[in-house]
């Protein structure tokens, strides 16, 4: 096994760690420390997955024997126990990594749940779709009553596919309103913890709607002109909050959108196709290698 | 680069080769790989030898930036050697057959060991594997993938000098085990396989034996490759003891669930040997485990379609499954 510790004291001399953290990684590298951590998180999201899984097949082979009624019921007592267990030892200051992952299938049931009750009861009519808003709301609350950004990742993309069937029409419209709702909600939002989520969810919603403008063959150019003003606010964003991320996805967009415009110009020339992005794929390379280094040194 | 160089780099000291984290190297790979077929695209339109003029200029560009500009793990020349190695497979003589595999194997392991890429040499050793299962022999696929797979046991207990061999063992010993359950698979029911019962009884021994490794040893990657050996052998087992699926998952997830939980309340006063400090595989866990939540949330799917608005299969619930972007 790899045992690196003389270039993590080389590091500590060097200054660029201090002691106690050189310390701790050579307890590592010695095995003296060995954290679990990562295995146990994925055995426990692992766990809800394949509960919320079994529960799901579980009703639909035994639907007609079991009823509508009694499942609804059964699901929303075992989301409702799940948040209750969690709940309580959060009260109690009691509370692990397995938590999170508790919250995260009852998450899953109550989402199961509302859709099943939905399409049974029909409360919703003609507007079924509308439990997606339900859910969203319902997720929301959840997310931030035991900070778990799993669950607010659910009610995100509820929300945003709730929109989706809101705005009827044009996806780019449902697509953008999605991210400016998640931007108002980012601007409201006081938790720390969540400002990451909510702005990679609204920036992508944001390019997905710009994309969906661009290829198509009427709005094409107004389409990548609105990536390309976006992704140079979410650069810039990037560099200010030096999250690396942010100006990695939206070069690679940015890119998508140039390339867009300029193949469907050539689109008769198949030869000068792939020429074209021979040399434009370079030439993103090399700007992208610049940004990079540039990024680097910020740090 | 050297082995120095490459300990230096692993724990962040400067060396003279330029390099980018994970994430980017992600980005200039993907790039480059569409240079490349754009590349390839072009010469196929001019009715010219694509194979042979891609790869050629694929390994040109590929050495000039290793040696006068120092690329080497930036992602680029990574994807230049690997893909122009392929290229030119495409452009030698002869009909496609099965053993083109081990052709790319090879150009896997070139390239592995000319990069020091362990990604590459660990994707070699499993088109190899891949190649027995092609041709259906499964019983020389599943006795070379568990050999692979003790061998690589075995060669994490050895210290290596290294970062990239060891990354090339942990890999190994993760995607081995994963090659004869795809070949066991319905779709390739060519060749005869391992009897089931063998099957499945030696995928508990190795995960067995793979836990027991992760204790002894301290290291996560026989943990990682027992997640594959156990998921594995309970696929096969269903064909031998066909338990409701559902109850199966049910009763797994609620012993992991719990499992979990017991082993952080035992080691959490810990401060020394196992703790439960954070920690996490790579540097997205958490955004690859929302992305694989968001993709996986299971559905209540009920025979009978209600009518709902455009539900497509007529499956409900789970929040973002029913969207449609």
């Amino acid at each position: 096994m790899l045992n690196l510790e003389p270039e993590i004291v080389e590091l500590a001399q060097s200054g660029a760690i201090a002691h106690e953290e050189a310390s701790r990684r050579i307890a590592f590298e010695r095995r003296d420390i060995f954290s679990v951590h990562a295995e146990l998180r994925a055995a426990a999201w692992l766990g809800a997955m394949l509960i919320a899984s079994a529960v799901a097949i579980i009703v639909s082979r035994n639907f007609e024997r079991i009823g509508p009624l009694a499942i609804s019921v059964a699901i929303f007592a075992a989301a409702a126990g799940c948040y209750a267990v969690s709940w309580y030892r959060r009260q109690r200051g009691r509370e692990s990594l397995v938590d999170e992952y508790v919250v995260l299938l009852g998450a899953l049931l109550l989402s199961a749940g509302v859709g099943f009750v939905e399409s049974q009861y029909k409360i919703l009519g003609d507007k079924a779709y509308r439990h997606l808003l339900i859910v969203a709301v319902l997720h929301a609350a959840a997310a931030y009553a035991f900070r778990s950004r799993a669950v607010l990742s659910l009610s995100l993309a509820a929300m945003a596919t709730w929109l989706g069937f809101e705005i009827e029409g044009e996806k780019w419209l449902s697509l953008f309103a999605a991210a400016a709702v998640v931007l108002v909600w980012r601007a409201l939002d006081r938790d720390s913890s969540f400002t990451r989520t909510l702005e990679h969810f609204a920036a992508n919603l944001a390019f997905f709607g710009a994309l969906d403008l661009t290829f198509d063959d009427d709005t094409r150019l107004i389409g990548a002109l609105i990536t390309l003003a976006i992704a140079a606010a979410v650069i810039v964003y990037g560099f200010r909050r030096k999250h690396e991320l942010f100006v990695l996805y939206a070069y690679v967009y940015a890119v998508i959108a140039v390339d867009a415009v300029i193949v469907d110009v050539l689109k008769h020339e198949e030869a000068l196709v792939f020429f074209y992005l021979v040399i434009s794929t370079i030439a993103a390379i090399v700007g992208l290698i610049v940004i990079h280094a540039r990024f680097k040194r910020l740090k | 680069m050297t082995a120095a160089e490459e300990r230096r780099a692993e724990v962040g000291l400067p060396i003279q080769w330029k390099q980018n984290g994970m994430l980017a190297s992600i980005v200039f790979f993907g790039l480059t790989c569409v240079a490349l077929g754009a590349l390839y695209g072009f010469w196929h339109m001019l009715d010219l030898e694509a194979g042979l003029f891609t790869g050629i200029i694929g390994l040109a560009a590929a050495e000039y930036l290793i040696s006068r500009h120092r690329f080497f793990g930036t992602g680029i020349e990574s994807a230049l050697w690997i893909g122009s190695l392929f290229a030119l497979i495409t452009a030698l003589p002869g009909e496609g057959s099965e053993e083109v595999i081990l052709l790319f194997a090879a150009a896997a392991l070139i390239a592995g060991i000319r990069l020091r890429q362990a990604y590459f040499g660990a994707l070699a050793v499993f088109l190899v594997l891949a190649y027995f299962g092609t041709v259906g022999d499964r019983k020389a696929l599943f006795a070379l993938a568990v050999l692979a797979t003790l061998i690589a046991l075995g060669a994490l207990t050895r210290e290596w000098q290294r970062p990239s061999v060891e990354r090339f063992v942990t890999l190994v010993l993760i995607t081995a085990p994963i090659a004869p359950a795809i070949w066991s698979s319905q779709y390739f029911a060519s060749g005869h396989g391992v009897p089931t019962e063998i099957f499945v009884a030696i995928y508990a021994a190795l995960t067995i034996t793979l836990i027991a490794a992760g204790i002894v040893m301290k290291h996560h990657a026989p943990f990682l490759a027992t997640i594959v050996t156990a998921t594995v052998a309970l696929i096969r087992y269903q064909e031998i003891k066909p338990f409701a699926l559902e109850w199966q998952l049910l009763a797994l997830g609620i012993v992991l669930l719990a499992a979990s939980a017991i082993v952080l309340r035992m080691l959490r006063s810990n401060t020394r040997g196992f703790v439960t400090t954070p920690s996490g595989f790579t540097m997205l866990d958490e955004e690859l485990q929302i992305a694989a939540t968001l993709a996986l949330q299971p559905k209540i799917a009920i025979a009978e379609v209600p009518e709902t608005r455009a539900q497509g299969d007529g499956g409900f619930g789970g929040a973002g499954a029913t969207g449609d972007y």
